[in-house]
């Protein structure tokens, strides 16, 4: 990645050959991406992040829009402004689907776009696209089906999600890759309409120029994370099952958010009673672990989960909700000590009760 | 020790880090996200938690925002769109302040480990003996007492005010000195969830159905009629579609059961004295000569309190004042001032008057 910031600097949409380095390096990219993720090159195309390839893909096509009601808010507040359906979840956070399919079947004629996520950010459950897309092809062929995959690539292989959908979404920074570059797969004979236009770089799908050291590092990242999944899968859900175990046995009143038989190995979300996540992720920070309870808004402050409360979870248990994630660099040493560090933080929480 | 610090994002706040940092206390600077809906300014709107976080990094102390939105629904804005429906006019910064400001911040302190909260008040702590009094800012102009009349020995052994030694033109000539980003914001002077565009009556008008009110004189007669009786204030004069020319006449009572708002002149809105509820003692309960102030930038008026025995819940106090006073609206909170005008002695809800002897 460092070489384009320096001598590699050159703007791949140039003439000269500075910039036909550049390109090469963009190019060898894409098909890297398009290696990993089981698409064809010309299928990629490279976005500023996530949220953009998702806002793409709602704004950029037609007709009735689906999405389920735990989607990150860059799916579901676009498809809220379109006038489109939201299909409620299982009490794991899954999208229910005979809900879908009476959607589906309402509107067959009407529909445009389902976008279903593949892994949920805050809870970790996976969703079953293998089923979504029985569905959407038999009832809604003409419709096209996304799924938000920000969260898959450390513990999914997208080879295997490629095939079942028409257009995914992902951003380099979920699996190792720097921030502020994503990608967008279109497949070929799709017609998405740009969110960007100008200089039609991208095939004419997401003009401005290209990042190209973002886009070099987020196909190394995705290349290190495919090839290390099989090793890395076993050993981290032992360590997420170490972390929940322990929380489970060692404080009253946690309970696991959705079973692990239904989520990704690095995640790890419990529900504590008798306490609220801010004051809990308060002395986490102090003692130097880092977590999360559900996504914050402009402002910085923790908003109610609106992925838990689609999931039924009333707000006394979701106050309490603590969200951890495991990846690559975690070891057993940092469970353990995260371990200690969050039971000794309940427990003081708990000597001054919540005001209720 | 270690103190957190509530951060609006305005002057106040910002030099009462600086100064608790001098002091060589531990902060951490925390900012309540109270309100999630349209706003102009106040505590919650994103560019004042941007300007508290800024201040905080220049301080170099952590900063943190708070989510209390839930509480804020529940004890200030639905209390406030039921006080409209019963004709009360209430002061929500004081039930904010009450409800959720400090008692929420001692709670999380007392959770996270911290010594003490501190906040901009333009008020001050001293401690006499045993006890905790609360006392009027040293900027007269500024002085935020009133709002913060609730506190009691248990908050007050626990609350820093650090600006509240200083005049404002000195806090501003510090935030200036160390260069602030906040050294020449505006005071906030309004309700937070209030909009100056669209004001009470568009906040309570998405919220509430507005009746429309006869208005009459003291006999009944009727004079012409309001679209909202729900908007009407004791001691308003204006926008109660009476035809100008006669004597000045004012709201001197709201029967919402009757939907009528009575008016009157300015004798009538006179009283002997105000009955006064849900009072709180920053220590024990007092009776006696005091000085009342009904508003927060009102001036304190003489009166004889008599405090009712039971100071536990709902307790009421009835205040006489020396030389009749003008009517306070009910839900206007009532705070006591010793004679001196220099320590808050308590504080309450006006809940209704004693009429002056005609």
């Amino acid at each position: 990645m460092l070489p384009f910031f320096t001598e590699r600097f050159a703007n791949p949409s140039g003439s000269h050959r500075f910039a036909r380095d550049a390109r090469k390096a963009v190019d060898e990219a894409r098909d890297q991406v398009a290696w990993a993720l089981g698409v064809q090159p010309g299928d990629v195309v490279f976005t500023g992040c996530g949220s953009e390839s998702n806002n793409t893909v709602i704004a950029g096509t037609v007709g009735l829009a689906v999405c389920s009601a735990a989607e990150h808010h860059a799916v579901l507040h676009p498809v809220e402004a379109r006038g489109g359906i939201v299909v409620g979840v299982d009490s794991s956070g899954h999208i229910r689907l005979d809900e879908l399919e009476a959607a589906l079947g309402a509107h067959a004629g009407s529909m445009g776009l389902v976008s279903v996520m593949a892994v949920n950010n805050e809870v970790g459950t996976v969703t079953d696209l293998v089923s979504v897309s029985r569905l959407v092809r038999r009832l809604a062929p003409q419709a096209l089906l996304h799924t938000d995959a920000v969260q898959a690539p450390s513990w999914v292989d997208l080879r295997t999600i490629s095939p079942l959908v028409d257009l995914m979404s992902f951003s380099a920074h979920k699996f190792g890759g720097p921030k502020g570059v994503g990608v967008l797969t279109i497949r070929q004979g799709v017609k998405i309409a740009p969110l960007i236009s100008g200089g039609g770089q991208e095939r004419d799908r997401r003009s401005g120029t290209h990042n190209v050291a973002g886009v070099v590092a987020l196909a190394e990242a995705l290349i290190e994370t495919d090839r290390e999944r099989p090793h890395e899968l076993a050993r981290i859900a032992a360590l997420r099952d170490r972390l929940v175990d322990g929380l489970v046995g060692a404080c009253d009143g946690v309970t696991e958010t959705v079973s692990r038989e239904r989520k990704v190995a690095g995640s790890a979300h419990v529900c504590i009673e008798g306490i609220e996540s801010e004051s809990l992720l308060f002395l986490l920070d102090e003692a130097d672990v880092c977590a999360s309870a559900a996504s914050a808004c402009a402002s910085g402050a923790m908003e109610p989960s609106h992925v838990l409360a689609a999931m039924g979870v009333e707000r006394s248990r979701s106050a309490g909700a603590l969200r951890l994630t495991l990846g690559h660099t975690t070891t057993e040493t940092d469970v353990d000590r995260a371990l200690d560090v969050i039971v000794a933080a309940v427990r003081q929480l708990r000597t001054v009760p919540v005001l209720r | 020790m270690k103190v957190m610090l509530a951060m609006s994002g305005g002057v106040d706040s910002s030099v009462a880090g600086a100064l608790l940092l001098e002091q060589g206390h531990h902060v951490v600077g925390v900012t309540m996200k109270l309100w999630g809906g349209e706003s102009d300014t106040g505590c919650c709107s994103v560019s004042d938690v941007d300007d508290a976080r800024r201040v905080a990094q220049q301080l170099d102390i952590d900063h943190l925002v708070f989510n209390f939105g839930d509480d804020f629904n529940e004890h200030v804005v639905a209390p406030y769109v039921a006080a409209h429906t019963a004709g009360v006019t209430p002061n929500p910064c004081i039930e904010c302040n009450r409800h959720v400001k400090f008692s929420r911040m001692l709670r999380r302190a007392d959770q996270l480990g911290f010594d003490a909260i501190a906040t901009g008040h333009h008020a001050r702590v001293e401690q006499h003996g045993d006890a905790f009094r609360l006392v009027r800012g040293a900027d007269a102009a500024k002085d935020q007492s009133y709002v913060v009349h609730m506190l009691d020995q248990d908050a007050l052994s626990r609350t820093l005010f650090p600006v509240g030694h200083i005049d404002k033109a000195e806090v501003r000539r510090r935030a200036d000195e160390m260069g602030l980003r906040t050294a020449a914001k505006p005071d906030s002077q309004d309700v937070c969830f209030i909009t100056s565009t669209g004001g009470r009556e568009s906040f309570l008008g998405h919220r509430i159905p507005f009746r429309r009110a006869e208005v009459v004189d003291r006999a009944g007669e009727h004079l012409g009629h309001v679209e909202a009786v729900e908007l009407v204030t004791i001691g308003q004069r204006r926008g109660l579609g009476l035809p100008g020319g006669g004597p000045k006449r004012y709201v001197t009572d709201i029967d919402m059961v009757a939907s009528k708002v009575v008016v009157g002149d300015d004798i009538e809105l006179h009283d002997a004295g105000i009955t006064v509820a849900a009072v709180s003692w920053v220590d024990q309960p007092e009776s006696g000569r005091v000085l009342v102030q009904c508003s927060a930038h009102g001036s304190p008026r003489p009166a004889t309190i008599v405090a009712s025995a039971d100071d536990h819940g709902g307790a009421v106090t009835e205040v006489t004042w020396d030389q009749p006073e003008r009517r306070v609206a009910t839900g206007q909170s009532v705070v006591f001032y010793d004679l001196t005008d220099r320590f808050v002695l308590g504080g309450g809800l006006a809940a209704g008057w004693h009429h002056a002897a005609a």
